[in-house]
């Protein structure tokens, strides 16, 4: 009896919290099916969350008074490619330090390591002054460069490549492929769920990012969707329920995309070092599998 | 095929450890040679150099007449098979058999051809389509050997193919590896600490023991005639009984004596003792060698003890006995005579089969019924 009223507490305190940070989500969403009139005067009723009458107006407004699929567009073009130069450039650096014999190489990973700490913020400017020096403000290339190369990319697929037996890609040796082909045949066709995990984070990230968007885009050709939607807000007459929908919008494509790589997240969340994860399944040990029936 | 030939191979890791003393060996063309030892060594690692995947320290490795060692493994023209297997998992079986001849720029039509043939060979053409890890370690160990196969190498190489199959199952493998030799042609370098497997699949087997060769020999000369202490422990199941002795300058020739019993030096032998008096030796006796109960007239040799424990195998039993001089010997009798634990005991061992080991754990003298083997 008592262990059912401790589960029955237990439960209450997590319905309650998950309440708490679902609030904001789902008045963003009932917000952005309202008559703008209606959301800031009911935010904090019950209305706010059950309204009288929805309607799709504001998402319609949304497409009248901004050129919504630019941004949607650039921030998919922004993040994908993101996503394809990153992992070109972080597997084979992280084959490369996990696999090959070179000088430098713990030094490279401990400096790689290090710059895990840093936060974006930090280097910002410097970066800003760079990338006008290069001549890359207002474009895409300023956005999608600097993130290809990504330290914690790189280190997840470091530790995934140590963890990969060292006999396949010897016997993929004697079998005759050179480095470049064991790495492209063998070791990065297992290395699968740590570079799913890896597009997934990148995506996430860069699909999100705002300060740095900011910071090199002035016009709005080549702007993605958080600076869009900043801009926005900014824009006269300002319309809370257009504001929401365009929030909505924007969430979606990433809410569908975690519905449907959800595996990948979870694989993400558990890597946090080397030799830690069981779940990585992508080589097979002779031990396992199904008993001898030859 | 071609015939391989090691010289003065040798092996040093970086922090120090002599993973492998100047080695020379020789496998013929077609001929199958085992390398036997104990874990550590340095096995696996003579076969990693032969492969390229270590790179030695001293010495050379020739393929067929031409020079390997500085050639990566791609280009020596060998095959392994792996001791896990390392089939490709991403790959279907078909794929993991046609990777080193698609890695060759065979063409599509003569891959298709040899990958079908080695399939049918191995008995797995209703696998080409599954994944390794729907298959069992047997089917695996098939598939890696195809996978060796399908190239027609100059050499094979194989580390310890078996150790992961049960016991039944090594037994048929073993077989057909053996089977698949005598079919191909092949030159083999297979890898094992199993005895078993060295004895019953090796045309020649080295023993190696912390890096060095210690016996290169057919496997009859091996146990006739061990080399070394180390060879004469390792080789049979249970190895040779190893006793030290004492040896004297008798008014009569040599007088020994070993765990507390005096041994009647043959004939044979006694020169060759007589030259090592007051040495400590090692007398060996294998344990098939020595009979319990009374000894007759021809005993030259009939250590007292106590049994210790009897493992019996059906056909047979194993008998360990602890002797007055806390030595302890095996002894391979029959099963009829029953023999308790604790039950004192008299074994005897005829002149014939004694086998002196010197000082340095050299084969002095032979055992006379050793001598028919050949050497």
């Amino acid at each position: 009896m008592r262990g059912r009223m401790g589960a029955l507490a237990r439960h209450a305190l997590l319905l309650a919290l998950a309440a708490l940070y679902l609030y904001p989500v789902a008045l963003m969403v009932v917000g952005s099916l309202k008559p703008d009139a209606l959301v800031l005067p009911e935010l904090a009723t019950w209305r706010g969350l059950f309204p009288r009458e929805v309607s799709l107006q504001n998402y319609r407004d949304v497409f009248e008074r901004v050129d919504f699929l630019r941004f949607l567009g650039n921030s998919a073009w922004i993040a994908g490619a993101t996503v394809v130069l990153g992992l070109a450039v972080n597997a084979p650096a992280g084959y490369a330090l996990a696999r090959l014999r070179w000088r430098a190489r713990r030094r490279v990973l401990a400096f790689a390591l290090a710059l895990l700490v840093i936060p974006f913020e930090a280097v910002a400017v410097p970066l800003f002054f760079q990338v006008s020096w290069l001549g890359w403000r207002d474009t895409y290339t300023a956005q999608i460069v600097p993130f290809a190369a990504n330290a914690f990319s790189i280190y997840l697929l470091y530790s995934f490549f140590l963890d990969l037996p060292r006999s396949l890609e010897e016997a993929a040796r004697v079998d005759g492929a050179g480095p470049l082909r064991t790495f492209l045949l063998v070791a990065l066709p297992n290395a699968r769920p740590a570079l799913a995990t890896c597009a997934v984070l990148t995506f996430l990230t860069q699909w999100g990012s705002f300060l740095w968007p900011l910071m090199v885009t002035s016009g709005e050709r080549v702007r993605p969707l958080p600076v869009a939607l900043a801009a926005f807000h900014t824009l006269p007459p300002l319309a809370w329920g257009d504001i929401l929908a365009f929030a909505v919008m924007m969430v979606a494509p990433v809410v569908a995309l975690f519905v449907l790589f959800q595996r990948w997240f979870v694989v993400g969340a558990a890597y946090t070092g080397p030799r830690s994860g069981q779940s990585r399944g992508a080589a097979q040990r002779p031990q396992e599998g199904r008993p001898d029936d030859v | 095929m071609a015939e391989l030939r090691l010289v003065g191979l040798a092996k040093r890791f970086p922090d120090g450890t002599e993973a492998l003393a100047p080695l020379d060996l020789e496998v013929p063309d077609g001929g199958f040679c085992v390398l036997l030892g104990p874990s550590g060594c340095g096995k696996t690692t003579l076969l990693r150099l032969v492969a390229g995947l270590e790179t030695p320290t001293a010495g050379e490795v020739w393929i067929g007449g031409r020079r390997v060692d500085s050639l990566p493994p791609q280009a020596r023209d060998v095959a392994m098979v792996f001791q896990d297997y390392a089939l490709y998992p991403h790959m279907r079986v078909h794929d993991n058999l046609a990777f080193p001849l698609r890695m060759r720029g065979v063409p599509r039509a003569e891959r298709e051809r040899r990958v079908r043939e080695v399939a049918r060979l191995l008995g797995i053409e209703p696998l080409l389509g599954r994944l390794p890890r729907e298959l069992s370690g047997g089917q695996r160990q098939r598939v890696a050997m195809g996978r060796a196969l399908v190239r027609e190498p100059a050499v094979f190489l194989m580390d310890e193919p078996l150790s992961n199959l049960d016991a039944r199952l090594r037994v048929e493998v073993r077989a057909e590896i053996a089977a698949l030799h005598r079919r191909t042609g092949g030159t083999f370098l297979y890898v094992t600490h199993d005895q078993v497997e060295a004895m019953t699949l090796g045309e020649r087997v080295a023993v190696l023991e912390r890096g060095r060769l210690q016996q290169l020999a057919d496997p009859d000369t091996l146990y006739a005639r061990p080399a070394t202490v180390f060879v004469a422990g390792f080789v049979g199941s249970p190895g040779m009984n190893l006793v030290p002795a004492r040896v004297r300058a008798g008014a009569a020739g040599p007088e020994a004596e070993a765990a507390g019993a005096p041994v009647r030096v043959p004939e044979g032998q006694r020169a060759v003792l007589a030259a090592h008096a007051g040495a400590a030796l090692t007398l060996g006796v294998r344990p098939e060698a020595l009979r319990a109960g009374q000894p007759p007239a021809e005993a030259a040799w009939c250590p007292r003890g106590r049994c210790e424990a009897v493992e019996r195998l059906g056909h047979e039993q194993v008998v360990w006995v602890r002797t007055g001089a806390d030595v302890r010997l095996a002894a391979r009798l029959p099963a009829r005579e029953r023999i308790g634990a604790g039950a004192p005991l008299v074994l005897w061992a005829p002149a014939s089969a004694l086998y002196w080991f010197g000082p340095d754990g050299r084969l002095l003298a032979p055992a006379a019924d050793a001598a028919g083997a050949p050497r």
